[in-house]
């Protein structure tokens, strides 16, 4: 009976709740108040895909969805911005039945890596995805190796795991552990044998902390590397991107597997690699995950395109407190051809909650930007002092910085000193995004 | 004047930006006309402690964190004797726990620390992160920054900072920091040298005193981290006295 009632308030409250266009986290909240173990009374479908890590589990959770749906599966998916288990508790008693079934082929289920736990208590994936653990947000969640035991808390030997090999750390999961499919990329010409970046989350094993072996990075401490103390080692990816063609702007999947790319950047390839993996263990064909993973469009919300008089501009999420998330975007910039300007606006660190914590400035390899083509960086936000005296120990040309503070004068800025005839990249994070928006409208 | 710089567990307690340190504090010694020189010292190197003219550790996780305690106890001997001697020291983040008596884990469990100094610190269930403003007898202006951080300190007696915001050595007090001659060890995480001109001033006046002491230090601001300062300083106060006034 209560749950009868918790299940029809629910939709009540979410359809009340659409209608003022409202988060989808309130419904499921309530619900969990009024009957704690709702989650544990429904009827679920037995494939249930789960996607947490650090970087790039909205992304991969969005196209698992959309190559499923495409591919005839009845889906149901939480949706950005509701993957905590509130969010999860609102998509789940939306769509069941007033009997608390849920009749879909599949749900899949994107869950803050801090919450996995909690989710896990009622809810059993029958794939568990793990996308990587990287320095993220780190005033909330102190640092990887915690997120780990906490994620690593809920697993469980029945759960399927699904896991990069090429994290050092997420990897470690793992261990010991018989339903494990591994993805990853192989060598290639963009491998490196050094890490140059600003620190190497992977020279000490996370398994026994002796000092690892690398044999190739692809970024960070991304890559192939070995433990000689305890044997934690890169596994051979069932599921391996072996070529990557970023001229032409596409990747091949175990050799024969092509799929194109219209964001060319290796976290792009991740988030693909990723989905690719979950499809195919769900049954559907190489091909036809591929036609629906050709040129995948990245969520508008995280790439925007915009004009000024100054030319064509792209802005592109960088998650602050994220210096991985930030690297792959610089990366992607200084991959372009041609002269650009980069524009790195820093004005709330989080839009969540209040922080002047910066010292993941020190942490990204702004260094990269040191680069001929880029002619012009603008430096905006609040803490634009404070990244004008980060980029003072790059060895970038002071003459191609410019540093605004107050947001209002940045439309000006871009139009007056971005190279004429160069693209501008801007890089900035969730809780600055809006800001940018709004000046780029008024501008125009 | 040359100077010679250790990063201590470069490699292994630099989770929080650390490198900053290192980066701010070179230039600024560079920038006066110093060759400076930085070398890393971490597992299993030998580290002649008596060559180095300033020595710097940063934070890192727990299980980081032992590995270095680990590894530091070979040296403790000289490394005490270089801290007596007047060696320029700065510790920052956990790493200030590896210089107390012993380390108190959640489960009660102890570790022995290097014992140079009579504290102790107790870990936490719930994770210390907080935004902070300190105040420094030694520094004009207050130092700003953050602490992310497992334990608590107790039995320091020679403090470093006073806290007007945020969380002290532990919960019972509103004190800070170890200082001992010219070792400065904080719970302040990452490029506290970065955030604060006048401590970095102050950390190189040290060193370049404790090399030469006719050597004229030059005044060399940036004006971006003075500004930078500024801001964090006075959003850090707004903060302060928003929630003071709930």
């Amino acid at each position: 009976m209560k749950k009868l009632v918790v299940i029809i308030l629910t939709k009540i409250l979410y359809m009340a709740g659409s209608i003022m266009g409202k988060g989808s986290s309130l419904p499921g909240k309530l619900a969990l108040k009024l009957c704690p173990d709702i989650l544990a009374r429904l009827t679920l479908p037995e494939n249930i895909v789960m996607i947490t890590g650090s970087n790039g589990k909205t992304t991969t959770a969005g196209m698992i969805n959309d190559v499923l749906v495409e591919n005839g599966f009845d889906v149901g998916y939480n949706y950005e911005g509701s993957n905590q288990i509130e969010g999860v508790a609102t998509l789940l008693l939306r769509i069941s039945d007033l009997a608390g079934r849920v009749k879909k082929d599949a749900l899949v289920l994107e869950v803050d890596e801090r919450y996995t736990r909690y989710v896990l208590k009622f809810i059993k994936p029958r794939y568990y995805v793990i996308t990587n653990l990287y320095r993220d947000q780190l005033t909330r969640n102190g640092h990887p190796e915690l997120v780990y035991s906490i994620i690593n808390e809920g697993v469980t030997d029945d759960m399927h795991l699904v896991l990069n090999t090429d994290d050092p750390l997420s990897s470690m999961m793992g261990m010991g552990k018989d339903r494990v499919t591994y993805f990853g990329i192989n060598k290639n010409e963009l491998s490196t044998d050094i890490n140059t970046s600003m620190y190497n989350d992977g020279a000490y094993c996370p398994n026994c902390k002796a000092k690892m072996e690398y044999d190739y990075y692809h970024y960070n401490h991304i890559g192939s590397y070995h433990c000689e103390a305890c044997g934690h080692r890169r596994h051979d990816p069932e599921f391996a991107v072996t070529g990557i063609d970023f001229d032409e702007g596409s990747f091949t999947i175990n050799g024969e597997h092509k799929i194109t790319l219209n964001f060319k950047s290796f976290y792009n390839i991740y988030n693909l690699l990723a989905a690719f993996t979950v499809a195919s263990l769900l049954g559907v064909g190489p091909d036809r995950i591929c036609a629906s993973l050709n040129g995948y469009i990245v969520k508008k919300e995280r790439i925007i395109e915009f004009v000024t008089a100054a030319g064509k501009g792209m802005m592109i999420i960088s998650k602050h407190e994220n210096s991985i998330s930030y690297n792959q975007s610089l990366r992607y910039i200084t991959g372009q051809k041609g002269d650009l300007t980069a524009v790195i606006i820093v004005d709330s660190i989080s839009r969540k909650y209040y922080t002047n914590e910066t010292s993941w400035l020190w942490d990204i390899d702004f260094e990269l930007l040191r680069s001929d083509n880029v002619r012009r960086i603008i430096l905006a936000g609040k803490y634009a002092y404070e990244l004008g005296f980060r980029f003072k120990h790059t060895g970038i040309d002071e003459n191609r910085i410019s540093i605004i503070p107050d947001l209002d004068d940045l439309m000006k800025a871009i139009n007056d000193m971005a190279v004429p005839g160069g693209k501008t990249f801007v890089l900035t994070c969730f809780s600055d995004k809006q800001k940018f928006i709004d000046r780029v409208r008024k501008w125009n | 004047m040359e100077l010679r710089i250790l990063h201590l567990y470069h490699d292994l307690l630099n989770l929080y930006g650390e490198i900053g340190n290192i980066k701010v504090l070179s230039k600024h010694l560079a920038d006066q006309g110093i060759i400076v020189s930085v070398q890393g010292g971490s597992v299993g190197d030998d580290v002649d402690f008596a060559a180095y003219d300033f020595v710097y550790i940063g934070s890192g996780t727990e299980r980081n964190q032992f590995v270095a305690l680990n590894d530091l106890k070979r040296h403790r001997d000289e490394l005490k004797a270089a801290i007596d001697g007047g060696l320029v020291m700065l510790a920052t983040g956990n790493s200030i726990e590896l210089f107390g008596r012993y380390i108190r884990d959640t489960d009660g469990q102890t570790r022995e620390g290097l014992g140079l100094f009579d504290y102790h610190a107790e870990w936490c269930r719930e994770r210390i992160s907080t935004d902070i403003i300190y105040r420094a007898d030694f520094l004009e202006r207050d130092l700003v920054g953050y602490v992310n951080r497992a334990g608590m300190a107790y039995g320091i007696d020679t403090h470093l900072f006073e806290v007007r915001f945020g969380v002290g050595a532990n919960k019972d007090s509103n004190k800070e920091g170890i200082r001992y001659n010219n070792f400065y060890g904080t719970y302040v995480i990452g490029p506290i040298l970065a955030k604060n001109p006048h401590f970095l001033e102050y950390i190189s006046r040290s060193i370049i005193k404790s090399k030469d002491t006719e050597y004229i230090y030059k005044e060399i601001r940036n004006e971006n981290q003075y500004r930078a300062y500024e801001t964090a300083l006075s959003e850090l106060t707004n903060r302060m006295n928003s929630i003071s006034h709930k």
